[in-house]
């Protein structure tokens, strides 16, 4: 969705910030969102709120609270996907390139048991 | 249903926005009714069991191991579910990943039922979800509601079936079903069907993307945001950075 989303604003992003979060993404306080959702995800406090300060010296109250929803939201749906066992769908083609050089076929665990 | 304190986020130092709070506050309302697999009581069980597998000693050796079904030991439990409902709601918690075909076969033939799976796992990730957010936002998880009465009406969608994926689904081909409301005709991802078994599964999930995200029927709208006040693209890093970190292929 992300390379979805910055070809329809004609942005330059670089998609392995996905992948390794220390590359400058070339989105607008990329650095900043991805420390903030790597926190929550690790479930630091402490670091959460270093993250959540840093955030706010270059985002706003709002998009601060918007980018923890966002990551508690997929907190939700990668367990929904790794605990379902789905498939790609219909995105399994048009993502095969992309997911190969991202390295993200690597998380494919459960189709090997 | 039963009195319980309100859900707020009244000690949050920032002024958070009423779709959250109402969002989780009709969450906290679901719980206190009967699923279609668990009761109101079953089911906040499981959410006081999500919370203490973060502190869970086996699963910490778990998710260190190799091999994490190696590992012998007990989870550290706050409830009294059966054991092997609080196996699957600790490695959803905590290892989701290294989830396996074999290991939800597993728990099929320990006894537990596929819409016992499919309700249980939608109650985890709500309440990881939820318990998330206020981490995020540096205030203690809400207290949860107290259980209401009722019984499950074990409904089971008439199209739910084999499909792409370990989990019976219904049908992308929703028309003409009681399940039509859930998403938009052969328009819509596997991970919205995921948990279809369980339509209010599917409800909720809908409902607290809505609130965190974005609705449904805008996900695929490239570059979308709404009255958001994130970008799309600064919206697909988060999530994104999320997923890899979670070690999510989807």
């Amino acid at each position: 969705m992300l390379r979805v989303s910055s070809e329809s604003r004609n942005e330059s992003v670089d998609l392995n910030a996905l992948m390794q979060g220390g590359v400058d993404s070339g989105i607008a306080a990329g650095a900043e969102l991805i420390a903030f959702a790597e926190a929550i995800v690790r479930r630091d406090p402490i670091r959460i709120e270093h993250a959540r300060t840093q955030l706010l010296a270059v985002a706003s109250v709002a998009q601060m609270i918007e980018a923890a929803g966002v990551a508690s939201n997929f907190q939700r749906m990668v367990r929904i996907a790794n605990g379902t066992g789905i498939g790609l769908g219909h995105a399994e083609d048009p993502t095969a390139d992309l997911r190969a050089s991202l390295g993200i076929d690597q998380f494919r665990h459960h189709d090997l048991e | 249903m039963v009195a319980s304190p309100p859900l707020d986020y009244g000690d949050v130092p920032w002024p958070i926005p009423e779709r959250y709070t109402l969002a989780h506050a009709r969450y906290w309302a679901r719980l206190q009714s009967a699923g279609s697999w668990w009761s109101s009581a079953e089911r906040i069980a499981i959410a006081r069991e999500v919370r203490a597998a973060w502190h869970c000693e086996h699963c910490k050796q778990c998710v260190q191991a190799l091999s994490p079904f190696a590992v012998t030991g007990e989870h550290s439990t706050v409830t009294t579910l059966p054991d092997f409902a609080i196996d699957a709601i600790h490695r959803i918690v905590t290892d989701s990943s290294r989830l396996s075909r074999r290991w939800y076969q597993g728990l099929l033939d320990q006894g537990l039922g596929e819409g016992h799976y499919i309700e249980l796992l939608g109650t985890v990730v709500a309440i990881v979800s939820i318990d998330s957010f206020a981490t995020a936002m540096g205030v203690n998880e809400r207290v949860l509601p107290d259980a209401g009465t009722g019984a499950p009406d074990h409904y089971r969608p008439a199209t739910a079936g084999p499909d792409d994926a370990w989990v019976p689904m219904v049908h992308e081909d929703n028309r003409d079903t009681p399940e039509a409301d859930l998403w938009v005709a052969n328009a819509t991802g596997n991970v919205v069907r995921a948990l279809s078994l369980v339509p209010e599964e599917v409800r909720s999930l809908k409902d607290l993307s809505e609130a965190h995200y974005l609705a449904m029927a805008d996900v695929r709208k490239p570059g979308y945001a709404g009255e958001r006040e994130l970008s799309r693209t600064q919206m697909e890093l988060v999530a994104g950075r999320t997923s890899a970190l979670n070690a999510c292929f989807y």
